[in-house]
């Protein structure tokens, strides 16, 4: 969605004092995106468990080779949505409707996103590994390019709301907030569903149903109504009045511009480099089941890390203003390197039990810190890499920057996609259960240890792999400042200086939008 | 509330009309994917389930015994 800089810039020409939304726009704006996330947010790790663990049961598939296939459909799909998401930017940029160019896409996009999210949880009742293979290929690449399909057009609609860029900035705000919210009401479904099927159905009847997945049926089908009905609010209140550009960004040039630019490089490989840090999310589910005792208290599990995450953005704000991001970068991926190591042997210390509940928790907030910096210091490197090419080359390609650094995101985000279900169900001995009334079979020690492994160890060796690349980063300290002052100086000259306040507001938009993009990119919670 | 555009297309209307019309088609597909997959709601299909389980678990047992008295 690299257009959206574009029509934010755009935008610009527009009065600045002018309010153009109604007060119910900017809430139901929210609400739009919250009921998108309250699916979107929990679908990918349920989805991966309800395949390996629920969905053909019984069957009499071989484990190894149900993990190979499972870990293959998810870098498969994970490889489907980078490309959607490139394809939806430019389906986007050629509509043209009475309704606008993004909310025809999450209008009529949700009707067939409910029902294929639905379609995931029903398996065919076969025997044939062939039919089971190709249906969860199928079933959830179209998942995900669907997905993809409301969800990029969704997260764009904040550039278009309105021309007043401090209106905007409140509205993509609230909205963001409004979506992690979301993130985490589709996991709080997952907890109250079984306990009202409890309730109902009595504790042994609840254990068959869940053996056999019916909670995440009945928890999707939930959170797909929920969804329809507030994205139906939205499109219902919502309007569209910045025209986007007609600036086309070519991918070709996007790349083009990133091999020529060293520290854009840099940056970019960093997002790489890290792909493998992700790998925590899915295996959270299965310390959730083993550790904490449920599948659906992942929430209680990253609760603690996403506030961690909230801390860790305030604290890079408050190191950025003493050190450089190159610096600020790779203290705190040394940090986060070394709490994770540090969660890890108090883990193996205490052992897979109870009483490593508290400290692990406590724990969890404390690696939830260096998210912090993942999220804002990237951002200002990026910034600072467009005025550096400004400087070189007389133009400003912000379009071109964020969709070159977008795709290298999107490739790590696939990656991290095929690893995990890599890492959990075949490098760390995965027991399938094998009964229809046992959802979760027992594990060996040896398989609960590398559980935590995939949650501390694995992402530190990605967390330092990632600082690597920032060694080589440069535009910091003396070279920075020269360009930031030959800068202002052309402006001037040029009497093209912006009001202050309007382009402190203007990044604010940016830098909160770009954060809750990545954050739904990396499948990662609450604050992240 | 309702963006009404200069075609006569009523977004308030198609929001109201799509709700309703995929409310029923959830609650359906929820029905009918939990009446073919939860045993317990017939007799038959739990006491088949139940000879299933039990047939596999005595096929991996004298599977291992065979593989026991192979090695002895």
């Amino acid at each position: 969605m690299a257009k959206k800089k574009a029509a934010v810039a755009a935008a610009n020409a527009a009065p600045a004092e002018k309010k153009y939304m109604k007060p119910s726009e900017i809430v139901t704006f929210g609400v739009g995106l919250f009921g998108v996330a309250l699916l979107s947010g929990w679908m990918p790790d349920y989805t991966m468990t309800f395949f390996a663990d629920f969905a053909f049961k019984g069957k009499g598939f071989d484990s190894a080779q149900l993990a190979t296939v499972v870990a293959s459909v998810f870098g498969v799909a994970g490889f489907v949505g980078a490309m959607m998401e490139l394809i939806i930017g430019i389906l986007v940029d050629r509509t043209k409707t009475s309704l606008g160019k993004v909310k025809p896409w999450v209008g009529f996009g949700a009707i067939p996103f409910a029902i294929i999210s639905m379609l995931v949880f029903m398996a065919p009742n076969t025997s044939s590994f062939t039919v089971a293979t190709v249906w969860m290929f199928v079933i959830y690449s179209l998942y995900i390019a669907i997905s993809c399909a409301v969800e990029s057009p969704a997260n764009c609609f904040g550039a278009l709301c309105s021309p007043n860029p401090s209106e905007r900035s409140s509205a993509i705000s609230i909205a963001s907030f409004l979506r992690s919210v979301g993130q985490s009401g589709g996991q709080v479904v997952i907890i109250v569903v079984p306990v009202i099927m409890k309730a109902i159905m009595g504790q042994q009847q609840y254990k068959n149903a869940e053996g056999q997945g019916i909670d995440l049926i009945i928890s999707t089908a939930v959170c797909a109504l929920g969804m329809i009905i507030f994205v139906m609010i939205f499109f219902a209140n919502n309007k569209e009045r910045v025209p986007f550009t007609t600036d086309k960004v070519s991918l070709v040039e996007s790349i083009k511009l990133v091999f020529t630019n060293k520290n854009l490089l840099m940056v970019s490989l960093t997002k790489l480099f890290g792909f493998g840090r992700g790998v925590y999310g899915t295996v959270s589910l299965y310390i959730a089941v083993y550790l904490l005792g449920s599948k659906g208290l992942k929430l209680a599990l990253m609760l603690p890390m996403g506030i961690g995450t909230a801390v860790g953005t305030l604290l890079v704000n408050l190191v950025l203003k003493k050190f450089s991001t190159k610096k600020t970068f790779i203290l705190f991926c040394c940090y986060g390197a070394s709490s994770l190591a540090i969660l890890y042997f108090v883990s193996r210390g205490i052992g897979f039990n109870s009483t490593l509940i508290v400290p692990f928790l406590i724990l969890n907030f404390f690696c939830g810190i260096q998210h912090g910096n993942t999220n804002v210091t990237p951002n200002i490197m990026i910034a600072d890499c467009i005025d550096e090419m400004e400087y070189k080359t007389g133009k400003r390609q912000e379009g071109l920057a964020y969709a070159g650094y977008g795709l290298f995101s999107k490739i790590a985000s696939a990656l991290t996609k095929w690893l995990a279900p890599v890492l959990v169900y075949t490098w760390s001995g995965y027991q399938f259960s094998q009964s229809a009334n046992v959802a979760y079979a027992t594990q060996t020690n040896d398989t609960l240890n590398k559980f935590l492994a995939i949650y501390t160890i694995i992402p530190a060796v990605f967390v330092v792999l990632q600082f690597v690349p920032i060694l080589f980063y440069d535009m910091v300290g003396e070279k920075k400042e020269r360009i930031t002052a030959a800068l202002i100086e052309k402006r001037e000259a040029e009497g093209k200086t912006e009001e202050p306040e309007e382009s402190i507001v203007e990044e604010v938009a940016k830098a909160v939008e770009a954060q809750a993009v990545e954050a739904t990119e990396d499948g990662e919670q609450i604050a992240e | 509330m309702a963006n009404k555009d200069k075609k006569g297309f009523n977004a308030g209307v198609y929001a109201i009309a799509a709700s309703i019309v995929l409310a029923v088609v959830l609650v359906v597909l929820t029905i009918f994917t939990v009446a073919t997959k939860y045993t317990a709601f017939s007799p038959e299909k739990l006491a088949q389930a139940m000879l299933t389980a039990l047939f596999r678990r005595a096929t991996a047992i004298m599977h291992t015994k065979q593989l026991l008295f192979q090695r002895i």
